[in-house]
């Protein structure tokens, strides 16, 4: 709760620093620092309605039953676990260090160092945020994106296992 | 509507939300940096060797950290730099996948082992990524 509320504060000092600065520099230089705000003001504008598109692709993601996805992952080994956890990764969403506890304690009942490597590097494919990039680059460059890193997260867990010495197959929980 | 509906619809919008001041600050340090620095000086750090710029890009990925909207909106600004292109998916795979930021939490749950190995793999498949992606792009 303490942390939440510091990330939050941080959030708003960040804001004030940098509305500081644009009042410092305005004091020197009046013409670009009013070129800078409306440059920023036009990127700003053009991200709101992509903002509402988020919105209704977090709603629905969130709500996929994650709970029973992990209940299931729980039961397998090997490379489905690459495989379940790489698709949880890219499902899930929050920040990466939201997902430490979870995942800390899904190994002491089972997951490989391996399949949490997979689990974070998946993570990356934001899918709530896939039309945002589809604006920004285009869908060609979206894809082949998404596609890599899903199949590059299977290495990073093999990997994984294979430096820290992790048996290939997990111990299924009771 | 109960309670758990409600509160799956209203979490994502506090989550844009309390996201919107540090995307703000980054937006309106790109219009600093466009203006008094420009991006085209950036760009000169860019060698044109596509692996030293491919390595350079995930190295950036790597400390900056943050919603990924902002690495897109960074992404945007060097690719219209002319930045290579391998250069920039680097940079938005790194930024996704390693956390030099997050790095005293993934130890404290995971062990040092595990967050060095983990990390170090990360930026070189983010230059993979940057690699086979650029490439195929190039083909496709």
């Amino acid at each position: 709760m303490k942390d939440k509320k510091t990330s939050s504060n941080k959030r708003f000092y960040i804001i004030g620093l940098v509305i500081i600065t644009y009042l410092i520099l305005f004091y020197f230089n009046k013409v670009k620092t009013i070129d800078s705000f409306t440059y920023a003001w036009g990127i700003f504008i053009e991200i709101i309605p992509i903002l509402g598109l988020i919105y209704i692709f977090m709603v629905i993601f969130n709500f996929i039953p994650e709970k029973k996805l992990r209940a299931y992952m729980q039961k397998t080994s090997g490379f489905y676990q690459y495989l379940i956890l790489s698709l949880l990764g890219m499902i899930s969403h929050g920040p990466i260090y939201a997902w430490y506890p979870i995942l800390s304690d899904l190994k002491t009942r089972g997951l490989t160092y391996g399949s949490i490597g997979a689990y974070l590097f998946s993570k990356g494919i934001k899918l709530t945020l896939i039309p945002l990039m589809i604006y920004y680059f285009g869908a060609k460059l979206t894809v082949l994106f998404s596609a890599t890193l899903f199949s590059l997260s299977f290495i990073q867990a093999f990997l994984i296992d294979l430096f820290m010495n992790e048996k290939k197959s997990a111990t299924p929980v009771e | 509507m109960n309670q758990q509906t409600k509160k799956k619809l209203v979490q994502p919008l506090k989550n844009i939300l309390s996201n919107l001041p540090i995307m703000l600050s980054i937006i309106l340090i790109l219009g600093l940096v466009k203006n008094f620095i420009s991006f085209d000086n950036i760009a000169k750090l860019f060698s044109g060797n596509p692996i030293y710029d491919t390595f350079l890009g995930s190295i950036l990925g790597s400390i900056m950290a943050g919603n990924s909207i902002n690495s897109y909106i960074i992404g945007t600004e060097m690719l219209h730099s002319n930045i290579s292109i391998y250069a920039i998916i680097a940079f938005l795979a790194s930024w996704v996948t390693v956390g030099f930021i997050q790095i005293p939490a993934e130890i404290s749950y995971f062990g040092k082992k595990f967050t060095f190995i983990r990390n170090v793999l990360s930026v070189f498949l983010s230059m993979l990524t940057g690699i086979i992606v650029g490439s195929l792009l190039g083909v496709l």
